[in-house]
């Protein structure tokens, strides 16, 4: 093994792992709700489920996922070893010692206080301090790839960036501009009080902060999934990529427009200007434009890949797609959930709208959609193939991988619609619980419920799947030399075409005007408030 | 597990228009703008706003 397969390695077990215990939580969630009589189900429990659940599998599994895939990408890419590689390892221990911080106090019972952290609700000061060195491990992970693509660039002036690490430079930049926020309020704000230097917080304060990195983030999941999705699944499905500029536009539509969006999650919160919301509202429904590309180009390219295996009609080439190959089918399954998923996003994010479905379990069901399958599944399906490559080993228990996809999307139609409708119903989020002493508008949600904790069993069920291949794989898979992994090549290279979307300086300059303009003035106006504060609760 | 093999030995002219994809991407522009306004006009303006 090479000595970064090793890194990348490393990184994607402490992602499996997360993923693993974070599942066993969900199912205890999905019941819960469902009011079912389950032996250790009490407030505590389920507070505590729900904030594992939320920070082991949208940032921790998430994100070192993310930094296997940049690691290795960035090598296969390149034909070269990644530069600093003693940074990267120290990068990964200050990652993990800081998620063992947060679970540890999570698990412990020490900070109920939700993926999202709002004070003031308040946690043990090593949730905080553990959440705020995964952050900065990552940004060594960060300052390794960054390093490495310069030399890369010194060395070949000329030459095209790869679209593979094009797409995950975007998702660096996009994660830079993105943590500035969290830092501030980790920083600032959390850590000072949770140590108690502070008395109160400012809870909106924290919230503006909190979403300056909140809704970026979302694209810190997604836009890897999509350098997935543009330069391994054509090539899966056995064809080219539609257009190499069109997937460029995208990640560099993802840098510009990715951070000034994170207002549309605070519209109903006191303390931003009405103006500032709907610039917010105006560059989120503009993001939804490059997902539209997105699902335009990879049709295509799958389009392409059936008319090479001698499809002629309409869409006879759907049948000649490698549907039984779990990297090909989880791509194109997550593809279609998150085809819902985008719709509900603009109504999340529409300005009126919004106040029909905040906090109810309509939220819960939209973002199951997004980074619960659009990113999730995505990269369940790749690690079939990244586990191999990875470990030398042969994929093990190939029949559960080849399912896990199918049970995945069918539990997630299920949970998420399922929560949709008690959502518009007006069902809250994250409460444990609902049955508001038997009201008549509560009876309403349980069959809802019901169905919810079906999708919860088949997504359990996936997972499992998942967690036994990685294992089985990982663990005992026969050694011999495994396939390389190769990027699928577009029908046309791009040549000098559009070279400006290569220019990632421009880009940011621009992502971190826009930055300015969106979080600047309406801080500066909130603290020009009189503001109050908050004593910490720790109810749970 | 994928299938990388090329079926046909009739030429295929692989960057034409894909057709398929344009009608998919059409029907789902369609459907996506319709369950939105269904939405709109059915459940959230007789609810009314939040402000008269």
């Amino acid at each position: 093994m090479i000595p970064s397969h090793r890194l990348a390695l490393a990184n994607l077990w402490v992602a499996v792992s997360a993923f693993t215990i974070a599942s066993a939580m969900a199912l205890m969630q999905a019941l819960s709700r469902a009011d079912l009589d389950l032996p250790f189900r009490t407030p505590k429990m389920y507070y505590l489920s729900v904030t594992a659940h939320g920070v082991l599998m949208a940032i921790v599994f998430t994100t070192f996922f993310i930094m296997a895939l940049g690691y290795f990408f960035t090598e296969r890419a390149f034909h070269r070893s990644i530069e600093q590689r003693t940074v990267g390892w120290i990068s990964f221990g200050v990652a993990t010692l800081g998620t063992l911080m947060a679970s540890g106090a999570i698990l412990l019972g020490k900070a109920s206080v939700l993926y999202t952290f709002y004070p003031p609700l308040k946690a043990h000061p090593l949730f905080y301090i553990g959440a705020t060195l995964l952050i900065v491990g990552s940004w060594g992970w960060s300052w390794v790839l960054i390093r490495t693509y310069l030399v890369w660039k010194r060395e070949n002036p000329e030459s095209r960036t790869p679209l593979a690490v094009h797409g995950m430079l975007a998702t660096i930049i996009v994660w830079l501009l993105a943590t500035v926020g969290v830092a501030a309020e980790a920083l600032l704000l959390l850590i000072p009080w949770s140590l108690g230097f502070t008395e109160k917080i400012d809870p909106i304060l924290a919230r503006m902060l909190f979403w300056w990195f909140g809704h970026p983030l979302v694209y810190f999941w997604l836009i890897p999934a999509y350098v997935i999705w543009y330069t391994i699944t054509p090539k899966v499905a056995g064809g080219k990529l539609f257009s190499d500029p069109l997937a460029r536009l995208v990640f560099v539509m993802f840098i510009v427009l990715s951070t000034p969006v994170g207002f549309h999650h605070q519209l109903m919160d006191p303390g931003v200007d009405a103006t500032w919301k709907l610039f917010h509202v105006f560059n989120t429904q503009l993001i939804i434009f490059p997902s539209m590309l997105t699902a335009f180009t990879i049709i295509a390219s799958f389009e392409v890949a059936g008319r090479l295996k001698g499809a002629r009609g309409w869409f006879d080439w759907l049948e000649k797609l490698p549907w039984g190959d779990p990297a090909f089918s989880s791509v194109a399954l997550a593809m279609m959930i998150f085809a819902i998923g985008g719709w509900g996003g603009a109504i999340n994010a529409a300005y009126g709208m919004n106040a029909m479905v905040h906090n109810t379990a309509w939220v819960q069901g939209h973002f199951h959609l997004t980074v619960g399958t659009a990113t999730a599944l995505t990269f369940m399906g790749f690690s079939y193939r990244l586990m191999p490559a990875l470990t030398g080993r042969d994929l093990e228990l190939g029949l559960l991988a080849i399912i896990q996809p199918y049970l995945w999307f069918m539990g997630m139609l299920l949970f998420s619609i399922s929560n949709h409708l008690t959502g518009l119903q007006g069902m809250p989020r994250r409460i444990y619980q609902f049955q508001y002493g038997g009201s008549e508008i509560a009876q309403q949600w349980l069959p809802g419920t019901g169905i919810s904790a079906v999708g919860g069993l088949f997504l359990f069920g996936s997972a499992l799947c998942f967690a036994a291949v990685m294992l089985g794989t990982g663990l005992a898979g026969t050694k011999r030399p495994q396939k390389e992994i190769d990027f699928a090549e577009p029908i046309e290279p791009p040549g000098h075409k559009a070279m400006i979307l290569d220019n990632m300086k421009v880009w940011t300059a621009i992502a971190i005007v826009l930055v300015i303009a969106a979080y600047a003035l309406p801080i500066i106006q909130h603290l020009q408030l009189e503001r109050f504060g908050a004593r910490g609760l720790s109810p749970f | 597990m994928s299938d990388d093999r090329v079926e046909s030995s009739e030429p295929v002219e692989i960057g034409s228009h894909p057709k398929g994809t344009l009608a998919i991407v059409a029907v789902y522009g369609a459907l996506f703008l319709l369950a939105w306004l269904v939405l709109y006009f059915f459940v959230f303006v007789p609810r009314g706003t939040l402000t008269p």
